[in-house]
């Protein structure tokens, strides 16, 4: 394929940009919600900005959650078995 | 005309005729057409008497057409013309018939008025899928195709069971709405539950999910769990356990999905945290949360199916779907990335993708019924879909550290399902009317408000600035090759190990046993041959004088007792 919009990011300074873009909508979407009544089913909601912190706080425990989750549970790919699927390659490239 | 043949008929006659079709062009198109024809009956054909069939002494029904089967018969039809379309290159046999035969049973399921055509077809959903597994041919796709048709079988059976139950109980074979309060619908339950992936029931999607061919996975992916997420809507509406086994679901997998290398396992852990949202749905039971639920079951087949389908073709491109394999296929592989980033951005539930439409029913659903808790873990799950399908499924394969490979970008055919399924997607997200217009109820809601988008952006971009964040710290799971040990550990090392310790336990047992049994044999025969052998007491040789005495004393003692 020719056109690839996905390489235009491949710069550094692009990139950098759309980073620096996404920051500043993140502080639009901090900000709106000084401006905005929002309707709500429970009290915890109405909490100033209640979405943003959940999301920024639920994600690293996921993170780290999952992170100490591996360490109780993590084990070598054969664990199972010499040839279990985990550890082999596509058979074949599939059937052409 | 065609209409007086119920549904899953056209799907299983298409199958066995698929099997005469030389393979080729033609074979691979018809597989693609029957799907099609399918749904245009099912559109355009009167089922208000359904299809009855006398069976024994009971009247079957295998056309029960109302909205909620017919949402899922519509998805069904869709989900299996682009499985198919996504495996038009296949040249064989077994794949296009077992496609076809696999989504006409479960749609056979979904139309089923009674339980017995029911449990016919919940059987044959799992005879046939497990073929898609064992195409894969290797050892290690062997085991696991067992372990799925065994715990498959195994739903059936404990459906009979409770059928049956149900039957001695009531009387009657309806496929209706059931309470959870006796034996029998309680085997139902436990029935449907394994085939949705319970807790604790959950390891055979797992397990087997990733270990399908590139285009069986597909299919695969979109007719079991959902026909039980409709079976529960069907049996079990507003049954409040169903709502803690769902928020259960929409949690735990999060984890795992996180850390796990195999990104179709990764997709396989997404898919059940997204049944978790269906589950939560079916256990409120209000006309909004079934709607919810019916909803998302159908987007969800939709950019599961793409999330499948993008990284199905990085596996048939690459020979490898391990996220520590994977990065940079961007730049040969552009428009499977775009495909890739579309089924994110929709199971993350972004403005004007599906998900985003589909599952606020859910919560909106949640939150007037007041269930605050399960609402958190909603709002919670949802930040977690986004952390493993929204942003590391695309990030380790198409972006991230560069892996260099560079294969061709994806063949046409795949192209094509996956850009048709994106395209859907994105018509769901934008016209969401369409979608409610098929609900089971009326659906009066409008997910285009300024503060649900607002609280959804909010939500989704501090999870993705903590996602930067945290990459920047790197502090992100490493991917390495490596599993992670799941409740499956109990029956694939535990109970196998428990059982080979109790049997030499028992052996053990059964040999000391057998020593001390021989030991007192050996001790009793001794006594014996000691009282009665040649030197023991029983065989002295005595004189007749002593014998007569011996007589006449008893005689006296006798007669003694007798006279006082």
């Amino acid at each position: 394929m020719k056109f690839n919009p996905l390489i235009f990011f491949e710069k550094a300074s692009r990139l950098r940009a759309l980073l620096v873009a996404f920051f500043i909508l993140c502080f639009c979407l901090f900000l709106t919600d000084f401006f905005v009544k929002r309707y709500v089913y429970f009290e915890i909601e109405s909490t100033y900005n209640f979405y943003s912190i959940y999301g920024f706080i639920m994600f690293s425990i996921i993170i780290f959650g999952s992170r100490l989750l591996r360490l109780l549970l993590g084990r070598p790919e054969n664990f199972y078995a010499k040839k279990a699927v985990d550890s082999e390659d596509y058979p074949g490239m599939e059937e052409k | 005309m065609l209409a007086t043949l119920p549904l899953p008929f056209y799907f299983l006659i298409g199958g066995l005729v698929s099997i005469f079709i030389p393979k080729g062009v033609f074979k691979s198109s018809f597989v693609c057409v029957v799907p099609v024809i399918a749904l245009l009956v099912l559109l355009n054909g009167d089922w208000d008497e359904g299809f009855k069939v006398q069976f024994l002494d009971h009247k079957l029904n295998f056309m029960r057409v109302d909205k909620l089967s017919t949402v899922f018969g519509i998805i069904f039809c869709i989900a299996a013309f682009l499985g198919n379309l996504f495996a038009f290159h296949l040249r064989e046999s077994t794949q296009p018939f077992i496609a076809l035969i696999y989504s006409g049973a479960a749609i056979g399921a979904v139309f089923a008025g009674d339980l017995i055509t029911l449990f016919v077809y919940w059987e044959l959903t799992a005879i046939s899928s497990v073929f898609l597994i064992w195409a894969r041919k290797t050892e290690g796709a062997y085991h696991s195709g067992m372990r799925y048709l065994i715990i498959q079988v195994l739903s059936g059976v404990v459906l009979l069971f409770g059928v049956a139950l149900f039957y001695f109980e009531t009387g009657s074979i309806s496929f209706i709405k059931m309470d959870l309060n006796s034996l029998a619908t309680a085997f139902i339950f436990v029935a449907f539950g394994i085939k949705c992936a319970f807790p604790f029931l959950h390891n055979w999607l797992q397990d087997s999910y990733p270990s399908a061919t590139v285009t069986g996975t597909v299919i695969l992916s979109a007719f079991t769990t959902k026909l039980a997420v409709y079976a529960l809507a069907r049996g079990f509406p507003g049954t409040e356990l169903l709502i803690y086994i769902g928020a259960a679901m929409t949690v735990f997998p999060i984890f795992f999905a996180e850390v796990e290398n195999d990104l179709r396992k990764v997709l396989a852990y997404s898919l059940n945290n997204q049944l978790g949202f269906m589950v939560v749905g079916v256990g409120i039971g209000t006309e909004l949360a079934l709607n919810g639920t019916a909803a998302h079951a159908f987007s969800h087949i939709l950019y599961k199916a793409l999330l499948f389908m993008s990284v199905g073709a990085v596996l048939f491109r690459t020979g490898t779907s391990r996220a520590s394999e994977l990065g940079g296929l961007y730049r040969t592989m552009p428009l499977t990335a775009i495909f890739c980033l579309i089924g994110a951005a929709s199971i993350s539930a972004f403005p004007l993708f599906s998900g985003f439409v589909s599952k606020s029913l859910i919560m909106s659903g949640a939150g007037k019924e007041h269930y605050q808790f399960i609402w958190l873990i909603l709002v919670f799950a949802s930040a977690g879909v986004l952390s493993h399908s929204g942003i590391k499924v695309p990030y380790f394969t198409f972006f991230h550290h560069d892996s260099g490979k560079r294969p061709n970008e994806a063949p046409i055919n795949m192209l094509l399902a996956m850009g048709l399924t994106a395209i859907v997607c994105i018509f769901i997200g934008v016209f969401p009317n369409n979608l409610y217009a098929l609900m089971p109820f009326e659906v009066k809601y409008n997910p285009y408000t300024f503060e649900h988008i607002l609280t959804q952006l909010q939500l989704l971009c501090f999870a993705i600035l903590a996602f930067i964040i945290l990459s920047k710290l790197r502090q992100l799971p490493s991917e390495t090759r490596s599993i992670n040990l799941d409740f499956d550990w109990t029956y694939r090392v535990f109970l196998p190990f428990f059982i080979l310790k109790l049997l030499l336990f028992l052996e053990i047992v059964e040999q000391k046993g057998l020593k001390l049994f021989n030991k007192s044999l050996q001790l009793f025969l001794d006594k014996v041959y000691r009282v009665s052998g040649p030197e023991g007491v029983m065989t002295r040789i005595l004189t007749s004088g002593t014998m007569v005495l011996f007589i006449a004393i008893v005689l006296l003692v006798v007669l003694g007792i007798i006279l006082f």
